[in-house]
């Protein structure tokens, strides 16, 4: 037994993007069915599960996929028609090989019997290909030809019958049911005891089928049923089907008797075995895991452009040339030649290194970006699934999908995006009913927008809901303490506590006018990636949701400030200035809370020496300088001693090895190689408000 | 013949070890040397706020930024100014990588396990449940260290006096 486990890992990142092409394929298929090249691309995605999965010996997953694979192969012949219920289904399986091949990757078992139920509704929907045949006119009938036992007698074959059904369509399956018979010493021969189930495809109707029975109908029983597989398949359960296929009932009654049925939540409710409350708890943990499975799929190994990394290694190859022309210069020097020269030649050099330096740093930045449409794309999937769960019809409208975000940014924005076009789902956007009585459209549209301005990126989440209610906002707020009046807050600052914590609660959930599921979350994640948000909104135009965010994480600028005999770094983002106050304008307003005053408005003085414990010489803040900060919209005047400049740097971790320390950020490497800390801008705030 | 030549080469000997042999305040102490990741000179240290003495900050170790112990101050020994000999042992342990900071580093050699015995159970200067063993070399003793132990027996106090520092900060 060859082992396999080394090369797992390469077949979940591959496998994983092959479930993502066949996700997208499937939910884009079923917009546009006729898109052979689709459905090929779909197909090719499965096949290429299958081959690699049973390459690697990983049995279940290929015998599966081999499942998909036929279903499509019919899709691709057209004798199959990718309906809903098709996609449906699909989708489902690609669900399940997600889960498999997330058991590959942790090592755990699966168990295949899962699957069963799965494999089984793709044989049914092959086998019945009439569920979707393309021509709306063929029907499949069932007929139940019980003859009256002296047919032999009048002289009429039933098999000439069955001969003339072949004329008028296709029989699909013929049984012919012996139970009628009776024991040798009882049966009379000239008696016909048979009976016959039929299966008949035709594009005739259940009239002309009659016809055909015309001869024998006199003490005959003919039955006949349409059977419209669609329906039949979909609402009925397996005791139902048989029924109808028995002949016992017609197909009708069973699909009433089921829509009497009630859910299994409401019987349960009515019998005060549980409470509704309990019933929408667990709903909402269904939708739970599937976002939660949808979070968990980005993966940690990233795909790059052939291009980009071809580039990259030209510029490593100049850096080699440099380096044996550096040698070469200096050897020359060595050799007596014009020390000036070799100096002037060195300084060429030099500048060329550098700029091939700044070059490569570029480039490897660049290896990290990657198009958002990888993350977008499987929005798609998470509209229609949570739309469908809140009976709500959503379209997802995506673009600027090739936009470019750091691999970092791409990963931990998935998260604030989830929450964000859940609310619009949950509360944004109306029911059907709602809209069309404020002559909306009754289909909702989220549209999910990507784009570049200067060095940001802009992510828009823009629903055409119902818009955030400003009044309800403002009593919330108030009932929950956030604020005593709204006098005096402008429309922009009383949208915008949404997103302070406090205001979103559990309650919110399902709170019809609450937006506010985690929406500090939203903000507080968005932030941690020095972004921005901010929000529009108009009375039942809908609200819109922009994610401002730095094109990338790594670099950054930053300003470098001295205390005591420590260089920090402080993230330029968070700066609003730089002032060396006034010997006025310095007041404590008790021993502990000192503030300055800005241009006549009052911003709290921290004192970083305090803050850092550094001993510093310059206690005084007219001799010292304040860096006016901003976080959550306000501002707070950190001391420090001097002010060194502006420089790109790059934020590190401190090693996983030191703890954690309030107002430290990270640090960063400085030009002469010694480490600077970088200042985490609201955690220092966050002290701030601990110690009023 | 060849099986010392082996040996030699393999650097690895049934029964026994390598170790990195440090002193500190002229006392010998051993390190596992599978968990030692390389020597360096000690030098530009940027102290990070709020942790206990011991931690001396923070070192840019070729790009990575790592974190360094004063291993003296740790086990509450005199610890004096850093000299010419100080270096840095870049440690690997269960919670990552840390430059511990010793006076010298002396040997790196191999210990058979029969010239390993017990940690002694009193009389060291150190806890001693951060000691793993005894060794022997020649005459003089080394007391071989349990890295994991002494490194991560940190966490806990650390979180106590950071608590106890912000106590201070929110009180000042």
């Amino acid at each position: 037994m060859v082992d396999f486990k080394k090369l797992y890992s390469i077949f979940v990142d591959e496998a994983m993007e092959r479930i993502t092409e066949l996700e997208d394929g499937l939910l884009r298929l079923e917009k546009s069915p006729d898109d052979k090249e689709l459905i090929n691309t779909i197909f090719r995605a499965a096949h290429t599960i299958k081959g690699s999965s049973g390459s690697i010996g990983l049995k279940d997953i290929s015998k599966f996929t081999h499942g998909i694979e036929e279903v499509l192969d019919l899709v691709r012949q057209e004798k199959l028609n990718p309906d809903k219920e098709l996609i449906n289904i699909l989708l489902d399986a690609t669900d399940m090989i997600k889960e498999m091949v997330r058991c590959v990757a942790s090592e755990t078992a699966f168990d295949f019997n899962r699957c069963e139920d799965l494999l089984k509704r793709m044989e049914e929907i092959k086998k019945s290909p009439e569920s979707g045949a393309k021509s709306q006119k063929i029907k499949t009938f069932k007929i139940i030809f019980i003859p009256s036992p002296d047919l032999f007698k009048r002289g009429i074959d039933p098999s000439i019958i069955i001969d003339d059904l072949k004329n008028i369509g296709e029989i699909t399956s013929i049984v012919a049911n012996t139970e009628a018979v009776p024991i040798l010493s009882d049966l009379n021969p000239e008696n016909l005891y048979l009976r016959w189930d039929i299966q008949l495809r035709t594009d005739k109707d259940e009239s002309e089928i009659k016809n055909v029975f015309e001869f024998v109908e006199d003490g005959s029983d003919i039955r006949i049923f349409p059977v419209n597989t669609h329906e039949y398949e979909k609402c009925m359960a397996p005791l139902g089907r048989m029924l109808v296929d028995e002949g016992i009932v017609k197909s009708e009654d069973v699909e009433d008797a089921l829509k009497n049925q009630k859910k299994l939540g409401e019987i349960l409710v009515q019998q005060g075995k549980v409470s509704q409350k309990d019933i929408e708890n667990v709903i909402e943990k269904q939708r739970g895991i599937k976002i939660e499975s949808f979070k968990n799929a980005v993966s940690s190994t990233i795909r790059v452009d052939l291009k980009k990394l071809d580039h990259l290694i030209n510029i490593v190859g100049e850096m080699v040339i440099i380096h044996s022309m550096f040698r070469q210069t200096i050897r020359s020097n060595g050799q007596g030649n014009g020390g000036n020269a070799t100096a002037e030649r060195l300084d060429v050099l030099l500048s060329q290194l550098q700029r091939i330096g700044s070059d490569i740093q570029e480039s490897a930045m660049s290896l990290r970006m990657l198009p958002v449409g990888e993350v977008f794309q499987r929005f798609i999937r998470l509209v229609r699934e949570l739309s469908a769960s809140k009976n709500k019809n959503i379209e997802l409208i995506i673009t600027g999908e090739e936009t470019e975000l750091d691999k970092g940014v791409l990963e931990k924005i998935t998260d604030p995006l989830v929450h964000l076009i859940r609310n619009s789902i949950d509360h944004g956007i109306e029911t059907p009913e709602e809209r069309l009585s404020k002559g909306k459209p009754a289909n909702g549209a989220i549209h999910l927008s990507a784009y570049q301005m200067g060095d940001s990126v802009y992510i828009d989440v823009e629903d055409d809901g119902r818009g955030l209610n400003k009044e309800k906002i403002i009593e919330k707020a108030i009932s929950k303490g956030i604020i005593n009046s709204a006098q005096s807050l402008t429309d922009d600052q009383i949208y915008n506590l949404i997103f302070l914590p406090g205001f979103s609660t559990a309650e919110s959930v399902t709170d019809v006018s609450g937006r506010g599921v985690g929406m500090d979350v939203v903000k507080k994640n968005i932030e941690s990636l020095n972004g921005k948000v901010y929000i529009r909104t108009g009375q039942d135009t809908g609200t819109t949701i922009s994610i401002k965010l730095p094109l990338t994480l790594a670099i950054i600028d930053g300003l470098t400030l001295l205390v005591g005999e420590d260089v920090f770094a402080i993230p330029i983002t968070s700066v609003v200035e730089s002032l060396r106050p006034n010997r006025m304008d310095v007041k404590s307003l008790n021993e502990k809370v000192e503030v300055i005053n800005v241009r006549g408005e009052y911003i709290p003085l921290m004192r970083l020496y305090e803050i850092l414990g550094i001993t510093s010489w310059k206690k005084d803040p007219w001799d010292a300088i304040v860096i006016v900060a901003m976080h959550e919209g306000r501002k707070y005047g950190l001391l420090a001693d001097e002010l060194l400049g502006e420089q790109q740097i790059v934020i590190k971790s401190l090693g996983t090895a030191t703890p954690k320390v309030r107002g430290i950020a990270g640090g960063t490497i400085l030009g002469d190689g010694r480490v600077a800390l970088v200042l985490d801008v609201p955690g220092i705030a966050e002290m701030v408000k601990t110690s009023s | 013949m060849t099986q010392a030549l082996a040996e030699r080469e393999t650097g690895i000997r049934s029964g026994g070890q390598e170790y990195v042999t440090f002193s500190l305040n002229d006392e010998e102490y051993a390190f596992d040397a599978l968990n030692v990741r390389e020597i360096i000179e000690f030098g530009n240290v940027t102290k990070v706020p709020h942790l206990p003495d011991f931690f001396k900050g923070v070192i840019n170790l070729r790009g990575t930024i790592i974190p360094v112990v004063d291993l003296k101050q740790k086990f509450g020994m005199e610890s004096g100014n850093y000299q010419k000999h100080t270096c840095v042992i870049v440690t690997e342990f269960s919670k990552g990588v840390m430059g511990v900071i010793v006076d010298a580093v002396s040997d790196v050699m191999y210990l058979s396990d029969e010239s390993i015995s017990a940690a002694p159970s009193f009389g060291t200067k150190i806890r001693t449940d951060y000691i793993k063993g005894m060794g022997k070399i020649g005459d003089g003793l080394v007391l071989i260290l349990d890295v994991d132990k002494v490194l991560t027996e940190e966490e806990a106090l650390i979180i106590s006096e950071q608590v106890s520092s912000q106590f201070m900060i929110g009180s000042s």
